[in-house]
């Protein structure tokens, strides 16, 4: 299979803007992104950076825009045209790279941690809890790729006021947990979570079935936020 | 070339399970800790991807005739006893508190009926179900978690940091360096106790399931440092590996205890091997049944055996596994009615770093924790114990660090010797004239490493393979990489990683030559019995300047072989 690839390239020490580059490659059909990603660095003798670890589709570091769909690239079918781009919705360091950081110091205000006892007192009762482990498990299932995140159309136009589909996710695995006892109502309130228009962009690219928009709903339901408080 | 100074009590190398583990305790007693990771912390490392359970005996959960002796019973026969029975001991005591500890941090585990219990996973030459799990992503569950803690109790983190070397005087350490490589800025780590959690060495192998951060760098950092290594021969290699697309070849493709394994004519071969377990059986002696099973012909069409999971009723590996049943649909294959092509794949390195009880190693100040360690799985791990495992010593170690940083008194260094010492490390990647590729030799390594020392072994290919890692050494000590304008330089990362896996390799050749038995995950098709009057010891192995020595450790336990 013949293939016309371009890549997103910006080297900040010596580029005074990103560029795209166009790469013509013959390649195997059952390849996958990061495949072909290998073969052009190995072909062209040049230095492409991209972050992958697990390259099973476990770790979620390979999140990568591919024809502008946030996909993870050693799960991606390749195809003939390919417009490999970095991770919508987040400053690059280089190449492929985003800068994961900002996002995680943001998460960092969540308070995304088991709190035992306190004060308020989680919202949930103690037998109803039970119902609750499957969404808690759901949650559990996120890989903090932030596929969701690159998507997200309020994301992308009030990064201050609106956490992201990820951060949302998290937080449910906390209001979810049977052994939890924040009352996390204030937090997610801060978190904007008013701002969500459910567009349900955020359940088709998750490749681990997570669903957050429906989580999203969960938490609004729990916290009776649609009925005004 | 300027050098960044980061002053700590404790340095942890590693941020996988063990290396966050200790780091929690160390900041729970109040000691200054610093993470240095080389990737990206709680995405890279092999402890993310871990689908099985983690096996640990604790009387809230566990079935009644089941006892942390019984879990030290089935560790010791699973590794033919070549176990250090101290580190077992201490291991399978410890394991079901770290499991109690980590849902205590806010981990669950999938719970019965009652919703009170944990439900129990078994695994091959477990005795009874012991194992705690959640769906398939266990060890997603255990970093996750970890992260929270990291994060609540602010512990800094230094990522995209590769170590170069631990420097250390008469015996003692006094910190090491790093190379930062984003900025390519040099740092001096001062620290009065570093703890490895480098994890495995999965990259050795053309097929791995292990990330590609698994190159053993911490086996090398301590062999330099004046460390022995043990057991460094045995190499564990998990049946179920998939055989197709490229990309995912040599990937866990499916859990034992959920499969029947058959060969061309579609028999449960496990039947001429091991009656009583079949699939339970341990992973050494499956690896080489199915071996036997390929040579003699009735492996699959493309060399590997099958693997069925149709006898379940329809929706259970759908709700069992989602990952893996996600996985199965988007490569085309209907695991309700299709078999699966699969092929062992190199899982865990058993052997590693010596340490005594505490978790340390000869050179003062420096512990192990996690896989880098070797001598508690013995000959071939038990299924399930390296997560526990990775927890327990993660703990027992950064007690231990602590005690040291408590009473240790910080080497001063000057400034001058860390120059010398540092630059002439960096320096060193500039000059030579070789452009060789460095990911063309990674996959020579790989391929050597596979054809000779994979699951069967003879004396000639080991003999081949030691020339042929020598010649690749060379190659790696004359190529040249630039440094200048090159921010996340992989070419940089991948020799610094080349060199830690050809000194691990080397090591790996002269200990399986030297180990003329067959035992465990190690098969000598030249020598194919256990020797059990000959070779019941371990092989420890030293750098002594350059040179690579070998030693034998007779053991001396009373848990000796019955069979």
């Amino acid at each position: 299979m013949e293939g016309k690839i371009q890549v997103y390239q910006y080297n900040p020490i010596i580029d005074n803007k990103p560029y795209y580059q166009e790469y013509r490659l013959n390649f195997d059909p059952k390849y996958r992104v990061v495949d072909i990603l290998i073969e052009i660095i190995k072909k062209y003798k040049i230095d492409i950076s991209f972050e992958t670890s697990c390259q099973a589709g476990v770790c979620g570091l390979c999140a990568i825009m591919l024809n502008q769909n946030p996909v993870l690239m050693c799960k991606e079918p390749v195809s003939e045209y390919m417009l490999i781009e970095p991770l919508r919705n987040f400053s690059v360091v280089k190449d492929l790279i985003i800068n994961r950081k900002l996002y995680q110091n943001e998460l960092k205000r969540c308070s995304l941690f088991l709190v035992e006892k306190s004060r308020g007192g989680n919202q949930l009762l103690d037998t109803k809890r039970r119902a609750y482990t499957e969404k808690m498990k759901l949650a559990s299932r996120c890989t903090r790729c932030f596929c969701c995140v690159a998507i997200c159309p309020i994301f992308s136009k009030y990064p201050d006021y609106f956490a992201g589909p990820t951060a949302f996710v998290l937080e449910a695995y906390y209001i979810f947990h049977p052994y939890d006892h924040l009352n996390r109502r204030l937090i997610i309130d801060k978190m904007g979570i008013a701002l969500c228009i459910e567009c349900g962009k955020c359940i088709d690219v998750c490749h681990f079935n997570v669903n957050p928009m429906k989580l999203i709903k969960e938490i609004k339901n729990i916290y009776k936020l649609d009925e005004g408080g | 070339m300027n050098t960044k100074i980061v002053k700590s009590d404790v340095l942890i190398i590693g941020c996988g399970a063990a290396g966050a583990m200790s780091a929690i305790i160390c900041k729970n007693n109040r000691v200054k800790t610093i993470i240095v990771e080389k990737g990206k912390a709680f995405y890279s490392g092999c402890t993310v991807m871990a689908p099985g359970g983690m096996a640990g005996v604790n009387p809230a959960w566990s079935i009644k005739r089941d006892s942390s002796k019984q879990h030290f019973d089935d560790t010791m026969k699973a590794g033919t006893y070549l176990n250090n029975h101290e580190l077992v001991e201490i291991f399978t005591n410890e394991a079901g508190i770290v499991v109690e500890e980590l849902e205590k941090m806010g981990a669950f585990w999938e719970k019965d009926s009652s919703s009170q219990k944990n439900q129990l996973r078994t695994g091959g030459g477990h005795r009874y179900p012991r194992s705690v799990f959640l769906e398939d992503h266990v060890g997603a569950e255990i970093m996750h978690t970890l992260y929270s803690q990291v994060i609540k109790k602010e512990i800094p983190i230094c990522e995209n940091t590769v170590i170069l070397g631990i420097i250390s005087d008469q015996n003692i350490i006094s910190g090491a360096t790093g190379l930062d490589l984003i900025t390519l800025e040099l740092i001096f780590f001062d620290c009065k106790a570093i703890i490895l959690a480098t994890g495995g060495a999965g990259q050795l192998f053309m097929q791995t399931d292990n990330s590609l951060g698994s190159t053993g760098d911490g086996v090398k950092l301590a062999l330099e440092a004046g460390a022995s290594l043990i057991d460094i021969e045995f190499i564990q290699f998990y049946p179920l590996g998939f055989l197709f697309p490229p990309s995912l070849k040599g990937k866990i493709a499916g859990m034992l205890y959920y499969s029947q394994l058959r060969n061309s004519d579609h028999i449960r071969f496990m039947k001429n091997y091991d009656p009583k377990n079949m699939e339970l059986a341990t992973r050494d002696v499956i690896c080489q049944a199915i071996y036997k099973e390929i040579s003699i012909g009735k492996g699959t069409p493309s060399g590997g055996i099958y693997c069925d999971m149709t006898y379940h009723p329809d929706g259970f590996i759908a709700q069992a596994i989602p990952q893996f049943y996600q996985t199965y649909k988007s490569i085309g294959i209907d695991i309700r009615k299709d078999f699966l092509e699969v092929a062992p794949t190199a899982h865990f390195i058993m052997g590693g770093i010596q340490v005594n009880s505490n978790w340390e190693t000869r050179v003062q100040g420096l512990l192990g924790a996690g896989e880098v360690c070797g001598g508690i799985h013995g000959s071939n791990r038990l299924t399930q114990n390296a997560l526990s495992e990775t927890l327990v010593s993660g703990k027992i170690s950064a007690k231990r660090a602590i005690e040291i940083s408590k009473m240790g008194k910080r080497i001063k260094i000057n400034n001058k010797m860390i120059d010398e010492k540092v630059v002439h490390l960096v320096k060193r990647y500039e000059q030579g004239d070789n452009k060789i590729n460095q990911m063309v030799i990674r996959k020579e390594i790989q391929q050597v490493m596979w054809d000779n020392l994979g699951i069967i072994r003879n004396r000639e290919g080991i003999l081949k393979s030691i020339n042929k890692i020598e010649a690749i050494d060379y190659h790696i000590k004359h190529s040249k990489c630039a440094l200048k304008n090159n921010i996340f330089n992989r070419e940089l990362l991948l020799r610094i990683e080349n060199e830690s896996l050809v000194s691990l390799a080397k090591c790996i050749c002269i200990a399986a030559l030297e180990r003329k038995e067959s035992r465990g995950s190690h098969y000598r098709s030249d020598y194919s019995t256990r020797d059990d009057k000959e070779w019941f010891k371990n092989i420890i192995i030293d750098k002594v300047g350059n040179e690579i020595q070998v030693k034998f450790n007779k053991i001396n336990s009373n848990y000796k072989t019955k069979e």
